[in-house]
């Protein structure tokens, strides 16, 4: 039986649109990486201080590999773009929790609520992407979904062992609901607002 | 987020006691403990382990800092090479916690002197020393480990020296 090629042709983001997004996954990957950073700090506990130190290092890495890629989309290369206002307030709001006693919250601000978000974000758009024309934008992707992953995992284990009790599960889940609120606010990375039902 | 934090704001595990050198070198003489240590001791390479774990620590929360507060404007390889540094501190820390467990050691044994080096050229200094005191006292899984560590830190004396000349 002969081998057919059965991939087709078709494409959902046009050349622009996939540069104006690694812009913004860019700008989202590059502020957690200065996040993480400046927090090492200013958190008490040696082996969230340590996660946080790895992780910068894969941020910045991340916003590396999007930042190359963006010439070979028609775009200045290494250029972050929040996609909105609100975006850019939802970052301030996760990067504002520096209080020593905080660590709950700034734990909760990355590994629940914004690498699930981009998990989310990156994998809806490497399952939109054409095999045929977009191999190198897929080779990102893939990459930072499998290492996103890793990295919520990692993160859930340091909140599972940090937030063990259920006043302090109770702050978790609280500051988790107020950061997704403004999340869904902001439209996510992408900028999408839905209408409310 | 808030830039440039002063000192007392910077957070530390509750087993750490941070104080001025001149005040530990005080104490130490009033409790009547000898200025220096035997260089053939155990407790000698326990105690260089705590110094760098704790010099270590410093340098990875001064370069955090520098990538959030003062690189926004910077050339981006500039904040990669940080990055990079970030996590090697991040990885050494680790290295130093294994090693002073295996001679019976603790993060917080020691108290944190705030005069402690983050000069990668004097941090390389003191890795060989302790390298060389691991292989008297006859303890060479610490003294291929710090190797390891040395080798990091050497690469970074080179790397710096564009920046130190711009």
């Amino acid at each position: 039986m002969p081998l057919h090629d059965r991939r087709t042709m078709e494409g959902v983001y046009s050349v622009a649109q996939t540069a104006q997004m690694m812009r913004q996954y860019r700008y989202a990957e590059e502020q957690m990486m200065r996040i993480m950073a400046g927090w090492i700090a200013l958190t008490p506990e040696l082996v969230v201080k340590l996660e946080f130190g790895r992780q910068v290092w894969d941020c910045a890495q991340h916003a590396d590999i999007l930042g190359k890629r963006l010439p070979e989309l028609r775009a200045r290369t290494q250029v972050s773009e929040p996609p909105n206002a609100p975006f850019v307030t939802f970052m301030q709001t996760l990067a504002n929790r520096e209080q020593p006693e905080e660590t709950i919250e700034r734990l909760v601000g990355i590994f629940r609520v914004l690498k699930p978000h981009l998990l989310s974000v990156y994998t809806q758009h490497l399952s939109a992407c054409n095999p045929v024309y977009e191999p190198p934008t897929m080779r990102i992707l893939e990459r930072l979904v499998r290492e996103t992953q890793e990295h919520i995992l990692k993160g859930q284990i340091l909140l599972e062992d940090m937030a063990c009790t259920v006043p302090t599960r109770e702050r978790a889940v609280l500051w988790q609901l107020e950061l997704e609120k403004r999340l869904v606010a902001a439209g996510g990375v992408w900028g999408r607002v839905e209408a409310a039902t | 987020m808030q830039k440039l934090p002063i000192h007392d704001t910077l957070a530390g595990e509750d087993c750490s006691v941070r104080m001025r050198t001149r005040r530990m070198a005080k104490m130490c003489l009033e409790q009547g403990l000898p200025p220096s240590l035997d260089p053939h001791d155990i407790e000698l390479l326990r105690n260089g382990l705590h110094s760098l774990l704790v010099s270590t620590i410093q340098t990875l929360e001064e370069i955090g800092r520098t990538m959030c507060d003062v690189t926004n404007t910077g050339p981006w390889e500039r904040t990669m090479d940080l990055g990079r540094q970030v996590w090697d501190k991040s990885r050494h820390v680790e290295i130093f916690l294994k090693l002073l467990e295996r001679v019976e050691g603790y993060s917080g044994e020691y108290p944190e002197t705030t005069a402690e080096t983050s000069s990668a050229g004097l941090a390389g200094d003191a890795l060989a020393q302790l390298i060389e005191l691991a292989q008297k006292i006859g303890d060479p899984v610490s003294a291929h480990a710090l190797d390891f560590v040395l080798a990091d830190a050497s690469i970074r004396v080179r790397k710096d020296q564009p920046y130190a000349i711009a």
